[in-house]
């Protein structure tokens, strides 16, 4: 099988990180795994969610610079996690990904981080990317203000979360047009 | 896969936008092209050209022409260059805009530079990673995959 070069699809992820995987065994002790944490396009991308493919592969922040380097060379970057919303306990909701990784325990965020890391962020923002994924229609909403009021933890203008939490389910009420 | 057909590919896959008249348009509604269209325009001289005469009339065109340019020097000038092959199309990329040229009076945050570097960047990791070589190094690992079960999702 021939992975097309068409940008990053959750196959074209997923040979990425058999390569990541191989550079990490390199320098890491036996036996050692390292913890990832996919964030943006490409965990909706490997949840399914998403039909379009990415050419940006993020996590969220990786503390060993060794690791940043390599995962650079793969152009996967935790920059972007430095402006995400996050809320405390969003490791508790991390959903694992499964592939045949020896050096990386590989994880995505679960639907609610993943609509809460785009809310309030005063840069250009995937707000589309919640909508065409459909999770405004598969989460509860009560759950999401829930989580928000309960755990905010990071950055963010608190009022700009609200104002997208409204806009989503104004979008939710309309079918998402 | 050379760096003009994959900056052609890379657009297919983003936008059915194809003019560059349209992906300037597109680029002032959507970031994800907003972001590609200065590596994009790099792709040979002629499409830059074509920029630079819509820069004239289109001060987010001219943003975009000086973004390029910003780009390809500060990362020519940065001690983290250090692969051979992205020297090498920096280089390239500089003779495309015709640099050097007179300093660019125009603004570039820190995201953005990051930005169109992650573009330049994926150009060398698809060349790196997807060859029948490596498909075929991974395929028992890549058949061995669930993918209908990739993700222990939570409800």
């Amino acid at each position: 099988m021939i992975l097309s070069l068409r940008g990053f699809d959750a196959k074209s992820i997923a040979a990425i990180m058999f390569e990541v995987d191989e550079e990490l065994g390199k320098i890491l002790s036996k036996g050692t795994k390292t913890q990832l944490i996919i964030i943006g396009s490409g965990g909706f991308i490997l949840k399914g969610l998403l039909s379009r493919v990415t050419y940006d592969i993020d996590t969220f922040n990786v503390t060993d610079q060794k690791v940043r380097n390599i995962l650079a060379d793969f152009n996967i970057s935790d920059i972007g996690a430095r402006v995400m919303t996050v809320c405390e306990n969003f490791d508790h909701r991390l959903e694992k990904v499964n592939l045949p990784l020896e050096h990386i325990d590989l994880f995505v965020l679960s639907d609610y981080d993943m609509i809460i890391s785009k809310l309030g962020s005063t840069r250009p923002k995937d707000i589309r990317d919640i909508i065409d994924s459909g999770l405004i229609f598969r989460i509860d909403f009560d759950r999401l203000e829930e989580i928000i009021r309960e755990e905010l933890a990071s950055v963010g203008d608190p009022r700009r979360i609200w104002d997208d939490i409204q806009y989503l389910k104004t979008l939710r009420d309309e079918g998402g047009h | 896969m050379r760096f003009a057909q994959f900056m052609e590919q890379y657009r297919k896959n983003l936008t059915d936008a194809s003019t560059l008249e349209e992906l300037l348009q597109e680029a002032k509604q959507n970031h994800r092209v907003q972001k590609l269209l200065p590596v994009y325009v790099l792709k040979d001289k002629d499409t830059f050209n074509n920029m630079l005469e819509l820069a004239i009339n289109d001060s987010f065109a001219r943003k975009l022409v000086a973004h390029a340019r910003m780009t390809v020097k500060t990362l020519e000038g940065s001690r983290n260059t250090k692969s051979f092959k992205m020297k090498r199309l920096l280089g390239h990329l500089a003779s495309v805009a015709g640099m050097p040229s007179p300093g660019d009076n125009v603004a570039m945050e820190e995201w953005e530079l990051e930005g169109y570097s992650r573009v330049l960047n994926s150009f060398f990791v698809s060349n790196r990673v997807f060859t029948p070589f490596k498909a075929l190094k991974h395929r028992k690992k890549m058949n061995s995959v669930d993918w209908e079960n990739l993700v222990d999702t939570h409800h």
